[in-house]
């Protein structure tokens, strides 16, 4: 008999795995150490995908708690003009790795982690389609991370920005080791990323139920797919960009070294070829977790499920054609200019197109405000603040005024931290009780939801004022006479709310684990097909591969008077 | 089916393989900040990672077969509690509209309406500056700061801003054709589902709010075309768009939504 509850399983090895692994390799295995041991055993030799996200969620809020500390030293240093908590070097340290965590080290595997864990199960799978290499992307996405943070050891961290602009980042500027392992841990990094999303590719490709045709795929699952084709084909260029970086540092090349013929410019373009398209690698899941739970929470079919869908495809697409945004005041030349400006507008209007769609499932809809549709809220708020002020940076002649300020702090925060925070969070308590068998607490995640959202509001909003004020970003200290203190002060009142949000989720997930109410197999009454299964599923998933006849299979078992089919054909 | 009598899954077996071959990845990137023995070692567990990985893959040990545990509660329906919206049940569209202008009138609103608003625009360049390019120019300063060199004097820059160049035509072009268009399919979308004549919220009471909107914000999304914008052609240009947009779209037929 299978333990109800994760708890149970970290007490004793996952039985199915455990077992098997005793009846099929008594003379490798270790079960016949200390408990713990066992466990850890188990752990770091799995293939199951279950497993395997769950320690890219473990690893990812790891590596968050640290950005967060690397924050909140930030915010205190800007708390007055002219403070002295850190050094300007320490400063620089503490944006880059915060910036490097955020992106590579909390963002990408969260989202690689709940991809992991529930992408098979949406589609009715055993397991991922490779489930080694699985493990082989999970471990090469810790160790990277944990390279990178060796430079602390090393005594040297990186101070370059999570951007590492040419030529700031060559030898004469940047002597010590703290850039070669920022290139060599993002290049670790990146062998996870890639590996992983080949990975997913090929499993939403490959082992989808029967009957599940791709105009039939959970939104969630749809979307990151999509991701993860995005990271296919942006993470190349990157990683060429940082292995020329490494030779001019290493070898005497000169590919970004404006003095020696190179091009600082070059790496711009490289980098943020990659960089932009990541927003959407970091979006797009997000995007997905909502479409899945909107629905859910409002007791309505999604509304214009094509095109949602195919928004996402579009987003995708000219994605890979906006990165120069990010370079209008370089020097481009005019119809440059004109283009990327033109072409990130353009992606306002599928990102529209979504926002309606979630707005029009709701409208009329049930709605049942638990904690995951109220991440979900908090989510929509911060995105659509955030998307608005992507609006106007996206037009040349305002971004000329706050290019490198406060103001695009606050913008990405909110559109791109803030949805994908906000949507993760939403994620998590909608799919905690699948993976674990207990709900989470509702009033601890009330708490965290309205802590987190006030101080979101109030840590990036008054960026926006003290940018359009001129206060510009990467600083560490400021004069007092330029009116900038009152809008920082904000700020850090707002990161020191939001601290606490943190802590009350971990806390939850802890206490949950052994005291949450039992969540049964479908505790939300949803319809894809994870909530098919036991929670937390066995190793296996399913013991009959599912049949799949519309968008909504348990809608279609429960409602067996007014299956969706009907409807969808 | 297993000796013991219950079902089995066959499943890949648990293995070391991809944290050893991860581990010799990472100390074979470390080593050029570390040491060169790192190197060595990562190519070590490297090649001991992989023949772990492949003599799995290639060995019946690679797969091991689980015993099935006992599944989910069976999914029952929940017949009768679902009942379909119909027309005259109170909810049923009592917001949205039964009927809809096609995307086409929209599209076609606001191309029409897109032809005829630039005429004000164009006799106003032509009296006041003998150039029907001046507007012209203006508009392509949507997306590009540096549309006229701000070292140049005001009569230079009004002479440069009088002459054709075609990249600001293309691109006043387009700016023109996709906001014109967009506009159109909003009203297309909109004006069912607004009560009381579509003339007046298409003709009047839109364009005046937008042209609020662009009075207020001119000087932010526009600077070159908020210093030289003759407002009232500006505004009447607005009107003839809203009011173009809002007969073509109200004079299509509607279609059941």
């Amino acid at each position: 008999m299978s333990g109800n509850t994760l708890a149970d399983h970290l007490a004793i090895p996952y039985p199915n795995i455990g077992m098997a692994i005793v009846e099929k390799q008594p003379e490798t295995s270790a079960p016949s150490a200390t408990p713990l041991t066992a466990v850890l055993h188990d752990w770091l030799t799995t293939v199951d995908h279950k497993k395997i996200g769950i320690m890219y969620i473990l690893m990812a809020l790891l590596f968050l708690v640290l950005a967060g500390v690397q924050a909140l030293i930030m915010r205190c240093q800007l708390w007055w003009a002219g403070n002295d908590i850190v050094g300007p070097d320490t400063f620089n340290q503490m944006f880059t790795m915060h910036g490097t965590t955020m992106v590579f080290f909390a963002g990408m595997p969260i989202l690689a982690g709940i991809a992991n864990y529930v992408v098979p199960l949406q589609l009715g799978a055993r397991d991922m389609a490779f489930p080694r290499l699985n493990a082989l992307g999970l471990w090469a996405t810790l160790l990277g991370g944990l390279l990178t943070y060796f430079s602390f050891i090393a005594g040297s961290p990186p101070a370059i920005g999570w951007f590492a602009y040419a030529p700031l980042t060559q030898r004469n500027f940047n002597m010590g080791p703290g850039v070669d392992y920022w290139i060599l841990g993002l290049l670790v990094t990146g062998i996870g990323s890639v590996t992983g999303a080949i990975n997913l590719v090929v499993t939403v490709v490959c082992l989808r139920a029967p009957g599940m045709y791709l105009r039939r795929l959970p939104l969630y699952t749809w979307m990151a797919f999509w991701a993860n084709l995005q990271i296919l084909a942006v993470l190349p260029p990157l990683t060429a960009a940082l292995i020329m970086l490494l030779f001019d540092r290493t070898f005497g090349t000169h590919f970004f070294k404006p003095d020696s013929g190179g091009s600082a410019y070059l790496w711009q373009h490289l980098f943020w070829f990659f960089g932009h398209p990541e927003v959407y690698v970091l979006i797009l899941p997000a995007f997905g977790m909502i479409s899945e739970i909107i629905p859910v929470f409002s007791r309505k079919v999604i509304f214009g499920y094509e095109f949602v869908a195919l928004s996402t495809v579009a987003i995708a697409f000219i994605a890979f054609g906006v990165w120069a945004h990010h370079m209008f005041t370089v020097g481009m030349p005019r119809a440059l200019d004109m283009y990327f400006s033109a072409a990130s507008l353009l992606i306002a209007i599928p990102t529209g197109v979504k926002i309606f769609n979630w707005l029009a499932t709701m409208w009329g809809g049930k709605l049942w405000l638990a904690s995951p549709m109220l991440f979900v809220v908090g989510f929509m708020s911060m995105f659509v603040l955030g998307g608005l002020t992507g609006i106007m940076l996206a037009v040349a002649p305002i971004d000329f005024q706050v290019s490198d300020t406060y103001f695009v702090v606050g913008h990405f925060h909110w559109v791109l931290i803030g949805g994908t925070l906000f949507g993760v969070f939403a994620a998590l308590h909608f799919w905690y009780p699948k993976a674990t068998g207990r709900m989470l607490n509702e009033r601890l995640a009330r708490w965290q939801f309205w802590l987190l959202l006030i101080g979101f509001f109030l840590t990036f909003g008054p960026m926006h004022i003290s940018g359009m004020l001129g206060m510009p970003r990467r600083i560490f200290t400021y004069p007092a006479d330029r009116g900038w203190e009152f809008w920082n002060q904000l700020s850090t009142i707002g990161a020191l709310i939001q601290a606490p949000s943190y802590l009350i989720f971990v806390w939850n997930v802890l206490w949950s684990l052994k005291h949450g109410d039992i969540a049964g197999d479908d505790p939300w009454n949803a319809w894809t097909l994870e909530w098919a299964t036991t929670s937390p599923p066995p190793s296996y998933n399913f013991e009959t591969i599912p049949t799949v006849q519309s968008r909504r299979p348990l809608w279609d078992q429960k409602h067996p008077e007014d299956p969706d089919w009907k409807h969808e054909e | 089916m297993a000796g013991d009598g219950r079902q089995k899954v066959e499943m890949p077996a648990a293995t070391v393989s991809p944290f050893v071959l991860a581990l010799g990845i990472v100390l074979i990137f470390a080593g050029p900040v570390l040491s060169w023995a790192m190197t060595a070692t990562g190519i070590v567990l490297l090649i001991v990672g992989i023949s772990g990985w492949v003599g799995q893959l290639t060995s019946p040990e690679g797969q091991i077969e689980e015993p099935v545990v006992a599944g989910p509660k069976p999914i029952e329906g929940i017949a009768g509690r679902v009942e379909a919206l119909r027309p005259g049940m109170p909810g049923y569209r009592a917001r949205l509209p039964e009927k809809m202008h096609p995307y086409s009138a929209g599209l076609k609103g606001g191309l029409v309406g897109g032809v005829l608003m630039p005429i004000p625009a164009l006799i106003f360049g032509l009296i006041a500056y003998r150039s029907i390019w001046f507007p012209v120019n203006l508009l392509a300063g949507v997306v590009l700061p540096q549309l006229v060199d701000e070292t140049l004097s005001a009569t230079e820059q009004v002479a440069y801003l009088s002459a054709f160049h075609p990249g600001l035509f293309i691109g006043a072009v387009l700016i023109h054709a996709v906001i014109s268009a967009s506009l159109g399919l909003m009203y297309g979308v909109m004006l069912p589902t607004l009560p009381g004549r579509p003339i007046i919220w298409g003709g009047i009471v839109l364009p005046l709010l937008w042209t609020g909107f662009s009075y207020g914000f001119m000087g932010v999304l526009n600077p070159i075309l908020h210093d030289h914008v003759d407002w009232p052609s500006f505004v009447v240009a607005q009107f003839v768009f809203g009011i173009t947009a809002a007969i073509v779209v109200a004079r299509t037929e509607q279609i059941p939504a």
